[in-house]
């Protein structure tokens, strides 16, 4: 499969919110502004994009030669949280205005199970390295396009009358639930 | 000793989160972006409610304890 089209198949086909629900709390919870959610995207890209360049050589070149590869769970989400603490420490002592706009939502992607997610597929398919960071990319663009798209929706919502029962998180979930319908009919296009 | 190795690595790698933990918490927030840290710690999909006219989680609680069945 070319580059393109792990791309494509990433951010759009097998999106990780819509079509495998990873990521979720992040989702409905900051999907209420736009400017909390594009700082919000651009942080998933940065920390999906970081933890696929060190989980994936520390799976294909140390827990598979040493035969422990069933660690990786374990092993990922502790690289991950402190990859996430390294970069919030190193974006907060040197820049202040990348830290206001992408670094303050570091603590909340430091347990998102997307990152994980990402890097277990990454080790699970017979993905390059290359490929492995094309689809990381690709799974952070389709995560920031479908939050920024959902708070536009949510936006819009508070405008009109909803009934009171499924004000706030139903109508959030009904609205998720169609736009993943949508989503499912690029299914097959690669 | 495959156990030992298991061992080694999970240590390994707690020890290294709890130290950048550790680093991060020792850098504070810059003053500036202090405002902004705070709304972004704000997500409240466990804790909810973004509109407060609905239904919360503790009120569902509260009003599935009144109904008598």
């Amino acid at each position: 499969m070319s580059l393109l089209a792990i791309l494509i198949s990433a951010m759009l086909i097998n999106n990780i919110v819509l079509m495998q629900f990873l990521g979720l709390c992040s989702f409905f919870g900051v999907s209420t502004k736009m400017k909390s959610v594009v700082g919000m995207g651009l942080a998933v890209i940065v920390v999906i994009l970081l933890s696929t360049i060190i989980t994936y050589p520390l799976y294909k070149y140390v827990l598979v030669p040493l035969d422990i590869q069933y660690i990786d769970t374990i092993a990922f989400i502790l690289v991950i949280a402190s990859l996430v603490q390294l970069t919030e420490l190193i974006i907060k002592r040197f820049s202040e205005s990348l830290y206001k706009s992408l670094g303050v939502y570091l603590p909340l992607i430091a347990s998102n199970c997307a990152v994980l997610g990402v890097a277990l597929t990454n080790v699970a398919t017979p993905h390059t390295y290359i490929e492995a960071l094309t689809f990381a990319l690709g799974s952070g663009l389709g995560f920031a396009l479908i939050i920024i798209t959902f708070a536009a929706i949510r936006i819009r919502l508070n405008s009109v009358s909803v009934p009171k029962a499924l004000k706030g998180m139903p109508i959030a979930l009904v609205t998720a639930g169609l736009m993943a319908l949508a989503f499912m009919g690029l299914a097959g296009m690669i | 000793m495959q156990i030992l190795i298991i061992a080694g690595f999970v240590s390994l790698f707690i020890f290294l989160y709890i130290g950048t933990m550790y680093l991060n918490d020792r850098v504070k927030v810059p003053e500036s972006c202090k405002e902004a840290y705070l709304e972004a710690q704000s997500c409240e999909t466990c804790n909810r409610v973004s509109d407060p006219k609905s239904c919360t989680f503790k009120n569902t609680l509260e009003f599935l304890k009144e109904v008598k069945l």
